[in-house]
């Protein structure tokens, strides 16, 4: 059984994390906040007695869901906007897509700071540009796989699927993931 | 003991499911029944057991409803009731995902519809006189 | 950064070395993003802590009694249990079928017209 400090001190480690992860998901701020709340809650809820142990897992396993979740109401929405623009074919329901205009937003928004280089962070920008162009379940495993250093079993079970694919994902990601920095001039990493 | 147990399981079970199935004509509605589906009286007991369910469900929230509501409730039972189970279901999902969307989007698809609406009257009007027939009864 | 083995140089990238700089890049958050962040973690710490008292509740009873001894009670519990799950899933559908009624009815008691939304 955990206490309270167990919990806080998991949080704290894994949120930042956790809201790249949703921002390269959703690529939206706003929301990849809202995922990484729902998700700490739903942590809390329900699983906040649950041995420190086995936070992480849970977590991933809500964290994921949470932002399928998201993809599948968005989805509903888009067909929804669609649905009226061709009822009222005059009037502006363009600006429905909250994902149109802030889909740059993450490779700009980095500041850089002193110690830093341009160069690295130029790279961080590009490898951003590259995860949110990856397929969701590619992306998913890479991060799973490498970011929150999960092994093949783990990141099966959180994102509920076999370890065979996990691996397809990830060589699948990585190989995307190396042919999109070439292409934009980083050749090795 | 056991036997009792027994017996009041079993009719636990006969109650349970007497709930679900049961197909019911006209006459055997309540009033308030009857007022909540009363544009369906003709076709009522030529309706599949599993419609009348549902509709009896819908029409058990009729009494709640604003007189203004009520008209549009009887308004379009015929036409509700004459879908397919698909576009029934389709229909609920849109109108789920609408609730969904922020209150102001709402509002302003509302007052595209309203827009959309009044050009139609307009214009259906504008072609009634041409034609000689008198305004609609219905507004 | 760490060097490559030689997967990876085939590929052109290390994993490690991308989650290197992912991390970098957290460390890099806006001031208003991390005190969301933190404003988010103590919301879902508030709701670990409304819940506790339940689950002491729980684990604080023995189970022991409530465990059946001979037969006769074994099929009672058995019996109580199938009612409990039968009227259970009743109720569930019931309530289900409720609110599909209460949906159907909003639908056709809204402002918004019945075609807006079938096709």
């Amino acid at each position: 059984m955990s206490n309270p400090t167990e919990l806080s001190n998991f949080l704290s480690s894994v949120e930042r994390r956790a809201y790249k992860q949703a921002l390269y998901a959703v690529r939206n701020e706003h929301s990849a906040l809202d995922i990484v709340q729902d998700a700490m809650i739903k942590l809390a809820g329900k699983y906040g007695d649950k041995p420190a142990a086995e936070f992480p897992l849970l977590f991933q396993r809500i964290l994921q869901n949470t932002i399928r979740d998201y993809h599948r109401r968005q989805k509903v929405r888009n067909a929804w906007s669609t649905l009226f623009s061709s009822l009222m074919p005059q009037h502006e329901t363009e600006d429905y897509d909250p994902l149109e205009n802030l889909k740059d937003d993450d490779n700009q928004s980095v500041p850089a700071t002193p110690e830093a280089s341009m160069q690295q962070q130029q790279i961080i920008a590009l490898i951003e540009q590259g995860l949110t162009r990856l397929s969701s379940r590619q992306r998913e495993a890479f991060l799973l796989r490498y970011w929150e250093g999960m092994d093949t079993a783990e990141t099966a079970a959180a994102m509920g699927c076999t370890e065979g694919s996990v691996k397809v994902h990830c060589s699948r990601a990585t190989q995307a993931l190396a042919e999109f920095l070439k292409a934009k001039g980083v050749d090795k990493l | 003991m056991r036997t009792t147990i027994i017996a009041v399981f079993l009719l636990l079970c006969v109650t349970g499911s007497s709930a679900i199935a049961a197909e019911k004509s006209w006459h055997s509605l309540t009033p308030v029944q009857q007022e909540a589906l009363a544009p369906l009286s003709q076709q009522w007991d030529k309706l599949p057991e599993l419609e009348q369910h549902d509709l009896l469900n819908t029409a058990s929230r009729f009494p709640h409803l604003t007189p203004e509501q009520k008209l549009r409730f009887h308004s379009r039972l015929e036409t509700w009731s004459k879908l397919t189970p698909t576009q029934r279901k389709a229909a609920r999902e849109k109108y789920r995902a609408f609730k969904n969307v922020p209150t102001e989007k709402q509002e302003q698809v509302k007052q595209m519809v309203k827009q959309e609406q009044a050009r139609r009257e307009q214009t259906m009007k504008a072609q009634q006189a041409a034609d000689g027939i008198p305004e609609s009864v219905r507004k | 950064m760490s060097t490559n083995t030689t997967d990876n140089n085939r590929r052109g990238i290390n994993p490690e070395a991308v989650a290197n700089l992912l991390t970098r890049a957290t460390q890099q958050l806006d001031s208003e993003t991390v005190t969301a962040l933190q404003r988010a973690r103590d919301v879902a710490l508030e709701r670990q802590l409304q819940k506790k008292p339940v689950l002491v509740l729980h684990t604080g009873h023995g189970v022991r009694g409530l465990i059946p001894h001979s037969t006769h009670q074994w099929v009672a519990a058995a019996i109580l249990l199938v009612t409990i799950l039968f009227s259970g899933v009743n109720y569930w559908q019931h309530t289900q079928e409720h609110e599909l009624g209460h949906l159907d009815a909003e639908i056709l008691a809204d402002d918004l017209p019945l075609e807006v939304f079938v096709d």
